[in-house]
């Protein structure tokens, strides 16, 4: 699997985390995950429930987490 | 390759798993429900199970917790691995002492690192080697 593959893998996870309102979607976790924007982490946590920000977020995330090809 | 059980209510999960098991070369067999007798987890023939504690709760269907129970007295799922993947850290805290009883548990709260769970997978399939050959030669 490619490292491209392997991080829309990463990011379906958080999806599937933030639908299931995991509590592990804190800020030591994401940053674990190595999603590095603080920008987009703070939108992530601060968004709860938010579902449409989440998205909008999660497809910046993405974007910065595809390694230049 | 190995025969690896995934036992979640979201298809959801169970699409990701089987995009990261079959990248490790592993076979997947996914069920959103188990009932009580456990057939179908004993006849996928499992090496490695993984299992969400929080399942859908229909009358004739079981919980996470409950399958891992029955698959630890069951003479053919005794020894084999368990991952248990949630979301629902709660339950898992109310969980721990329970789980602390139960050999070969290896607990995951969701979103848990991909890169980790590979390496946790090789590792309780014997197949760590392969994988990081294969890293390696990409």
């Amino acid at each position: 699997m490619s490292p491209a593959e392997r991080a829309d893998l990463q990011l379906r996870l958080v999806q599937i985390a933030y639908r299931q309102r995991s509590p592990a979607m804190d800020e030591h976790t994401l940053k674990r995950l190595r999603l590095r924007s603080e920008a987009i982490l703070d939108a992530i946590l601060f968004v709860p429930g938010d579902d449409l920000a989440f998205e909008s977020r999660l497809q910046e995330l993405r974007e910065e987490l595809r390694p230049a090809s | 390759m190995a025969r690896v059980t995934v036992i979640n209510d979201s298809s959801e999960f169970l699409e990701l798993m089987r995009d990261l098991l079959t990248s490790l070369h592993h076979e997947m067999t996914g069920f959103v429900a188990v009932e009580a007798s456990i057939d179908e987890v004993v006849d996928s023939k499992p090496e490695l199970l993984v299992v969400d504690l929080r399942l859908q709760d229909r009358p004739q269907e079981i919980s996470g917790w409950e399958i891992i129970i029955l698959a630890r007295s069951h003479r053919q799922l005794l020894n084999v691995p368990i991952i248990l993947c949630t979301a629902d850290v709660w339950e898992l805290k109310k969980r721990t002492s329970d789980l602390e009883q139960v050999a070969g548990v290896h607990v995951r709260t969701k979103p848990f690192d991909l890169n980790e769970m590979c390496h946790l997978i090789q590792r309780l399939l014997g197949q760590e080697t392969t994988e990081r050959s294969e890293r390696g030669g990409q």
